[in-house]
């Protein structure tokens, strides 16, 4: 039978994959293909012959073959044996006996996931069309009828369904929380007398919507796992899935991990086998680019829409150079720790820096245009071929050329000359790049980086409803790139390698500072630049100069620079403890179109309470209405009433507790709390209620009472209702600083209000003295 | 992705350690002055980062010098408006 099919789900299932298709009227089909899981061990050729025959009489193996397959590091064609698992149960058991070592042979492609293998191996796609044929619900052929990058996509028709919770996530569901359904819009809140009547009422709803979309809030850490747990205890079937075998579920439970500065927690997943389930809380992804963007990533990661969605950016773009070396039989090794190579003390001085970070000047400037390099370092990996196998490779060990530098530029007769640019070899580590392969990462970015030029076009030319499906998409796409980075210089991750990691950065310093000793060349002042961007300034510039500048930088560093925006004005930020000492990244301004850009100020970070955010984001609001200086200058007595309102408004008692919440994620468990910080208290609160939290996740809470009992210093998310009174003064002080940094970011120290200033200078006359400077403290207003 | 040299904004505060002592004896007012000249060294500090000179020290005494160079040509073009003016 031929079909038109839209390739929705798909899962190992013994021995063979399920697939799931939607029809263009909406109709869901299963079928199944044969994929045996192949293995591939190599070495020692006696050897190799020797343990294939061991493990063929353990009856894990299908078959086995001699093949050939491709070394990553040389590029070479290496005899390999081909082994053919019977189940994919058996995987697990192959690996633990490679693991041990016992027949001293080279392993790969042993830890690929199932479904991915199956579509890196035929070399198709998740979410997208198909030309069917199929027999008696086996799968014949498929061929794609549209490119995996293709600019546009189109989805079939899906129906969804809405779980939730209906109180605060931390109370448990059956103890005080409830479900509700939303469906076409209408929400609904599900009546039930105990736990089996709940289960009985979702699986009603899943029986009559029959979704192919279960969207939740909460659903993979707390809904699900319950529900599946209550629906066997009573022996209510739930019908979460529309596979018809049966499917085994285990849910245990989340886990902590240290990562980058910060404490993550990352909690269960539940997929469902022929429908999707995707937790909202639960999808980096999904919260940055919606459903679109799963999708997007679905198909370049090439990976089930469910397992994208709960997955971080840097395994799509893992997932991606797998199936790129797949594709291109290259044979992925298995537990592989490249670590760095030896280096002198001034080699390692030369190379370990990271992106340039200037210092701007303090205060208030008009007419200011930012550049920014599109994606500079995917873009540095796609030009200058950089990728773990490429830099340093042994193939152009004899072919490197003698002592030219790599590049740069120098003033000459005719404006700007550059001098060689050697373009195999990296700017400062005079690493040497391959110049007979294309390496796996620069192939793997190339269409991602294309593609999301093309998305980007596509959402400016387009109606705003059609604008927003391409940004959504262009967003997953930029998360993507951006974490490939990151991958790049790590010694453990499968594609990874400092030296290359290395070259991208000084590649980037060095097209930043071509960028500045262009601008500067034609006239410009450089106020700022920040690793991928600068911040100029020239007298009667207009925007035609600038794009004009902008061509000639990208041509010159063959990265593209654009224009970003003129703003009308920007304030550069102090450091909040030195008010003389410039810091990189705090800063507001008001491009010409109106658009505000704010960058490390108070109602970005996380922690802060919603009233607060308002208010300082009203002041925003307020003064990118004005044009210039002397617009802000006029419109500062009403700026001043503005905040005198909000203060007013806290001191006048009466506003929401979840207006005043503060988020904070727990950095360590309980026990470990030396001192009574308002988070700790919290989490003691919680505790005593019966709510457990790991560290990674949030605690929300209102500052209560400044002094007093500790029980009373603060009050916990969950029991906000019937919270009288909040602590004024602190949430004052909260809010004076949030107004004072817009306010003296805008006018200087002259920003601050007469009664504020006062204080100010009689903090200064007594306070300490040096280095420290003593942080500037609003006098207390009752409270 | 972490650092393995120190970066170059905590070698300025390792410096700026390493040069208590000498603070500590100097006079109150002559601290201030001290002070300000360390803080003068952060205002380039992509240039000690690009450097990456062994001794941090000299990409912040280079720093300073160059505040003081600019600091002193502005008093000279002031001085000479006003010298002009009389």
């Amino acid at each position: 039978m031929h079909i038109v099919g839209w390739l929705f789900d798909l899962y190992p299932l013994g021995d063979r994959i399920v697939l799931w298709f939607i029809t263009p009227e909406g109709e869901a089909l299963r079928l199944v293909d044969a994929f045996p899981y192949r293995v591939y061990v190599g070495g020692n050729r006696d050897r190799v012959r020797r343990e294939v025959k061991i493990l063929e009489d353990r009856r894990w193996l299908r078959r086995t073959y001699p093949t050939q397959g491709r070394d990553l590091g040389s590029g070479e064609e290496i005899p390999v044996w081909a082994l053919e698992l019977n189940t994919y149960a058996h995987l697990p058991q192959l690996r633990a006996w490679l693991g041990r070592g016992e027949g001293g042979l080279e392993a790969y492609n042993c830890d690929l996931d199932v479904a991915a293998y199956y579509l890196y191996q035929k070399k198709i796609w998740p979410c997208a069309w198909y030309d069917l044929e199929y027999q008696e619900g086996q799968m014949v052929s498929l061929a794609p009828r549209e490119g995996q990058f293709a600019r546009d996509v189109s989805l079939p028709p899906l129906v969804t369904l809405g779980l939730g919770l209906t109180q605060d996530p931390l109370i448990p569901l059956g103890a005080g929380n409830g479900l509700a359904v939303t469906w076409e819009g209408r929400s609904l809140e599900l009546e039930a007398g105990d736990r089996a009547g709940l289960v009985r009422e979702v699986a009603r709803w899943l029986s009559r919507v029959n979704p192919d979309l279960v969207l939740s809030d909460y659903g993979d850490e707390d809904i699900i796992p319950l529900l599946w747990r209550w629906s066997i205890a009573s022996r209510v079937p739930l019908p979460l899935d529309r596979e018809p075998g049966s499917v085994a579920r285990k849910f245990s439970g989340g886990r902590t991990y240290f990562s980058y500065g910060r404490v993550v927690y990352q909690g269960n997943a539940a997929p469902f086998y022929g429908r999707w389930h995707v937790d909202r809380r639960n999808s980096f992804f999904f919260r940055e680019a919606d459903l679109m963007g799963l999708v997007q990533i679905a198909r370049l990661g090439q990976i089930p829409l469910q397992q994208a969605a709960r997955t971080s950016p840097g395994t799509l773009i893992t997932s991606m150079q797998l199936a790129r070396a797949v594709a291109d039989n290259i044979l992925i090794p298995w537990r592989k720790a490249d670590p760095e190579r030896f280096k002198s003390t001034g080699e390692l001085l030369t190379v370990d820096k990271g992106g340039l970070t200037f210092m701007p000047p303090i205060g208030l400037f008009a007419n200011v245009a930012e550049l920014d390099f599109a994606s500079m370092y995917p873009s540095i990996m796609a030009i200058h071929n950089i990728s773990p196998e490429t830099v340093n490779c042994r193939c152009c060990a004899e072919v490197v050329g003698e002592g030219a530098e790599s590049g740069c530029w120098m003033p000459g007769a005719g404006g700007w000359d550059k001098r060689d640019l050697k373009p195999d070899l990296v700017p400062e580590a005079r690493y040497r790049l391959c110049r007979k392969r294309e390496g796996l990462v620069p192939r793997t970015l190339r269409p991602i980086l294309e593609l999301r030029e093309q998305l980007k076009a596509a959402a400016r030319e387009a109606a705003p409803e059609l604008a927003i499906l391409y940004q959504q998409r262009q967003t997953a796409l930029k998360w993507m790139l951006v974490t490939c980075f990151g991958y790049l210089g790590y010694k453990n991750a499968r594609f990874g390698r400092i030296e290359a990691h290395e070259a991208v950065t000084a590649f980037g310093r060095d097209k930043l500072l071509a960028a500045k000793e262009i601008c500067e060349a034609k006239g410009y002042r450089v106020l700022h630049g920040l690793t991928d961007c600068v911040w100029i300034q020239q007298a009667g510039m207009t925007e035609a100069d600038l794009q004009a500048l902008c061509q000639e930088v990208s041509a010159a560093t063959g990265v593209k620079l654009a224009l970003e925006g003129i703003y009308r004005w920007i304030a550069f930020l102090p450091s909040r403890q030195n008010r003389e000492r410039p810091v990189a990244t705090r800063y507001f301004g008001v491009f010409a179109d109106g658009k505000v850009k704010v960058r490390g100020l108070i109602c970005r970070r996380r922690d802060t309470p919603p009233f607060i955010r308002r208010a300082q984001e009203a002041l925003l609001a307020r003064l990118a209405t004005a044009a210039d200086p002397a617009g802000l200058e006029s419109i500062r007595p009403e700026l001043e009433e503005m905040a005198a309102g909000f203060r007013q408004r806290l001191q006048e008692g009466g506003i929401h507790p979840q207006e005043l919440v503060i988020t904070r994620v727990l950095s360590q468990p309980l026990e470990d709390y030396r001192v009574d910080t308002p988070t700790a208290l919290a989490m003691r609160q919680l505790h005593q209620a019966g709510v457990q939290i790991r560290p990674g996740e949030k605690v929300r809470y209102v500052h209560r009472e400044r002094r007093g009992p500790k029980e009373l210093r603060v009050q916990a998310a969950p029991f906000l209702d019937g919270l009288e009174g909040y602590d004024t003064t602190t949430y004052l002080e909260l809010l004076e600083r949030a107004l004072v940094e817009v306010m003296t970011g805008v006018f200087g120290e002259a920003g601050l209000s007469t009664e504020n200033a006062i204080s100010r200078l009689s903090a200064a006359k007594s306070g300490p003295v040096g280095g420290r400077n003593s942080p500037w403290r609003p006098r207390r207003k009752g409270g | 992705m972490g650092r393995t040299v120190l970066p170059y904004s905590h070698a300025w505060e390792e410096e700026r350690e390493r040069w208590q002592k000498f603070r500590r004896a100097l006079r109150r007012e002559d601290q201030l002055h001290l002070d300000r000249l360390f803080e003068s060294a952060r205002l380039h500090l992509q240039a000690g980062v690009y450097a990456a000179n062994p001794w941090p020290l000299e990409s912040m005494l280079m720093a300073m010098l160059l505040e003081h160079e600019k600091a002193l040509c502005l008093l000279k073009e002031r001085l000479a408006e006003l010298e002009g003016k009389q």
